[in-house]
């Protein structure tokens, strides 16, 4: 890996950290085919411990892709992705450690309906990390009050409005305690006034120094929280930077033509 | 603009408006009565007359009625509602009066008043009200006339061949033995002949569904496995028992066991003796196959059997006891509880204990043969028809149950597996806690169908000799019993079944829907 040439400005993949911080994810070399159609060409990235990575692009440019083949939502057909450390390889237990560490939040909110908000949330825990009820519900409870939406614990996924069913959908995340949050567009099925609410919550996590991924058209929240942007499309990583730079003087004429299309 | 200017200086001075003068009002109210006087005529005189006549004159009247009937009918109707809600009738539109009705009041003016607003009373044969009542009642009308039609045809053919036409008949003597039957005599009633035959279906319906059930799940799951064999395996089950008729299906599975196919047929017509399977150096036969009926060892009770079930009842409430216990050790461990096999685990062992205890309460009934091959005495056996039906018929429906599962767990949104997966739950725990019981929802509703279809199907046992309620009616036809009473017995016999069936598994569906605002 370390004589690999990059290709992408911006990511050193010879580093082990990033701006400090340890890397916690490290992806070489990805390359995902649906078929005989090209989704992810060449991916490298690393995302530091705590850092916040913004992926923005327009549709069709493998973002979504990029995130699910973290928590092997997707398959990669080629290179190397490692998650704290473990690799990420067709070996089941590695999978499911790997799963445990990332929490995603999907852009349909896909909560389970025939579950109350509380056992929505406590499913995992008890499962999975073989909690007491008790303290699977009380672990709930707090993070209820964390997404601010506490009373809501009894009632049925189809009884909450779409904000208040994203920020459930994050507190069942949060409820297996990942060490990464993946976010697939998690406010692009919401309307305007409910998108605030939720990204309030995903700001609040992010100063609490989580590793975020996030992919999202919300300029404004990528310009707010990010450590780093990058930018995709056509499957490849065009330019990463940070925000300040990013948005007012990007590199690349691809990413001006998009920026200037959005903004 | 213009308009709009006027309806606000109609509506400002409302107070001022005059009333339409005596004379017309008094034309209008000549006119309504004239309408009313000709439609009461009409109808009292049709309807009242003929409603009463018997039923030689119906293939006539029912055009009569359209014309006469159903009109004056509309009509009526149409000036009562105008005049309560508007204060208006055919009568004042003719006499030239109009209402003005703004919420509150009603006002009436002269024609050529430049204030009145729309809308007024279109002519009765355009009026959309009336076209649409006259329009139902003639449907109603058409309807009644075809039955009654109908009616009258089946009563005169039955009284042309000498049919009764009550129910007293049921109270007759069967005259025929019904196979298997205990209890029932050729001199019995006919209604109790009925009752066999409905107590033959609902044993082969519940037996049926069970098997649809139990192979339908475990098919069904299977078409879904990743393992290439038995995926194939579960489709090529399914799409050749789906695809043909289950008449076909009940008598392979008749022929199949007991005429051709790896059972040879055991009849002692044919000279052959009954097969019997022994244990080497046993006496007892564990099972006896001819080409008549089927034998395995029953139990027979002994004197302690009281007691035994008693303590069959008290370890059930153990068990429970256990299932709660497991469940309250879940909860404040977070250990799995594995209560299901703890509860039944817990119940086998008691149970087994006190069989051996009392000293074995049941005894073994050993099926025999008697009458030179002839008969089957002793055990339990069930006839070829009843096997033939059962299996044939179960396995039938198992086929588009098969099909209702897999089609309700490819249902379920792809999201809420990668949900689930994303919480790194297990595929078994994925399955059990996110996608069967969100299947389930979506399965109950094709399966109530299913069932229905099961039970009507049972009619099938014609073809095999199960003495079913429809043979044993179909039998009594042919003796000549009055056939549109039976039929109409068979009906709703089954229709009642059916809805029973229909309402239990609806008020289950009911009680897991999904909960939205």
């Amino acid at each position: 890996m370390t004589d690999t040439p990059t290709t992408t400005p911006g990511v050193n993949s010879d580093a082990t950290q990033i701006g400090g911080r340890s890397l916690i994810i490290e992806m070489a070399g990805v390359d995902k085919f649906f078929g005989t159609f090209q989704a992810l060409s060449n991916i490298d990235m690393n995302v530091g411990t705590g850092e916040v990575v913004v992926v923005i692009g327009p549709s069709g440019s493998g973002k979504s892709t990029l995130i699910r083949c973290i928590n092997r939502l997707e398959h990669h057909d080629r290179g190397r992705i490692v998650v704290d450390g473990v690799e990420l390889t067709d070996d089941v237990r590695n999978i499911a450690l790997i799963r445990r560490e990332t929490g995603m939040v999907f852009q349909q909110f896909n909560l389970f309906p025939h579950l109350t908000v509380i056992d929505n949330i406590t499913l995992g825990p008890r499962q999975v990390l073989k909690m007491p009820k008790k303290q699977a519900e009380d672990r709930a409870m707090e993070l209820l009050e964390r997404v601010k939406i506490p009373e809501q614990a009894r009632k049925f996924p189809g009884q909450l409005s779409g904000g208040q069913q994203q920020r459930v959908a994050i507190a069942r995340s949060l409820a297996m305690q990942p060490k990464i949050m993946l976010f697939d567009e998690p406010t692009s099925a919401l309307d305007p006034e409910m998108i605030s609410e939720v990204l309030e919550v995903i700001l609040e996590l992010a100063k609490t120094g989580m590793t975020l991924i996030v992919v999202t058209h919300e300029m404004g929240f990528a310009r707010e929280a990010a450590d780093r942007v990058i930018f995709m499309a056509d499957g490849e990583i065009v330019e990463v930077g940070e925000p300040e730079h990013f948005f007012t003087n990007p590199r690349e004429e691809r990413t001006r033509l998009f920026l200037s299309q959005i903004l | 603009m213009g308009r709009t200017a006027d309806i606000a200086s109609t509506q400002a001075d409302l107070t001022a408006v005059p009333s339409a003068p005596p004379s017309r009002r008094v034309l209008a109210l000549l006119v309504d009565a004239l309408i009313l006087a000709l439609v009461g005529v009409i109808s009292i005189w049709q309807l009242g007359l003929r409603l009463l006549d018997d039923y030689s004159d119906i293939p006539e009247l029912a055009l009569a009625w359209v014309f006469i009937a159903v009109a004056p009918a509309a009509i009526v109707i149409i000036m009562v509602v105008d005049a309560v809600r508007i204060g208006q009738t055919p009568g004042m539109a003719a006499a030239g009066v109009r209402t003005i009705h703004d919420g509150t009041t009603k006002r009436t003016l002269p024609t050529g008043d430049p204030r009145v607003p729309e809308p007024g009373i279109p002519a009765l044969w355009r009026d959309v009200r009336v076209l649409r009542l006259a329009g139902q009642a003639l449907a109603a009308v058409v309807v009644v006339a075809l039955i009654r039609w109908m009616f009258h045809n089946l009563i005169v053919r039955m009284d042309e061949v000498g049919l009764p036409k009550d129910f007293d008949f049921l109270d007759a003597a069967y005259g025929v033995a019904l196979r298997d039957a205990y209890g029932f005599d050729v001199a019995d009633p006919v209604w109790k002949a009925l009752l066999v035959g409905l107590q033959n279906t609902a044993v082969a319906s519940v037996v049926g569904i069970f098997i649809a059930t139990v192979v339908g799940l475990f098919v069904g799951i299977a078409r879904l496995s990743s393992n290439w064999l038995v995926a194939k395996g579960a489709s090529l089950y399914v799409e050749s028992l789906r695809n043909i008729p289950p008449l076909v299906v009940i008598i392979f599975f008749g022929a199949a066991l007991f005429t051709y196919g790896p059972f040879p047929a055991w009849a002692v017509s044919r000279g052959h003796f009954p097969w019997q399977g022994r244990w080497p150096g046993s006496e007892n036969n564990w099972i006896i196959i001819s080409a008549e009926r089927w034998a395995i060892p029953s139990l027979g009770s002994n004197d302690n059997v009281g007691l035994f079930w008693l303590l069959v009842l008290a370890t059930a409430a153990v068990a429970a006891g256990v299932w709660v216990w497991r469940t309250r050790y879940n909860n404040a461990t977070g250990n799995p509880h594995h209560r299901v096999l703890w509860s039944v685990g817990v119940f086998a062992v008691i149970v087994a204990a006190c069989f051996a205890a009392l000293g074995g309460p049941y005894s073994w009934s050993w099926p025999g043969v008697s009458d030179n091959g002839r008969r089957v005495v002793g055990g339990f056996s069930t006839n070829s028809g009843y096997m033939a039906l059962t299996l044939g018929l179960g396995l039938y429906t198992a086929s588009f149950v098969a099909e209702i599962i897999r089609g309700s767990i490819l249902a379920v949104p792809k999201g809420q597996g990668e949900a689930a997966t994303s919480v790194a739950l297990k595929s078994s725990q994925r399955y059990r806690h996110v996608v069967l019981p969100q299947a389930q929802r979506i399965a109950i509703p094709p399966y109530i169908s299913e069932c229905a279809n099961l039970i009507k199907n049972t009619s099938l046992g014609l073809a095999v000799a199960y003495p079913d309620l429809f043979l044993v009616a179909v039998t009594a036809w042919g003796i000549n019993f009055p056939a549109p009473q039976l039929i109409l017995i068979i009906m709703i016999v089954y229709l009642t079944m059916n809805l029973i069936v229909s309402a239990l598994l609806n008020m289950y569906n009911r009680s897991i829907q999904l909960k939205e605002r």
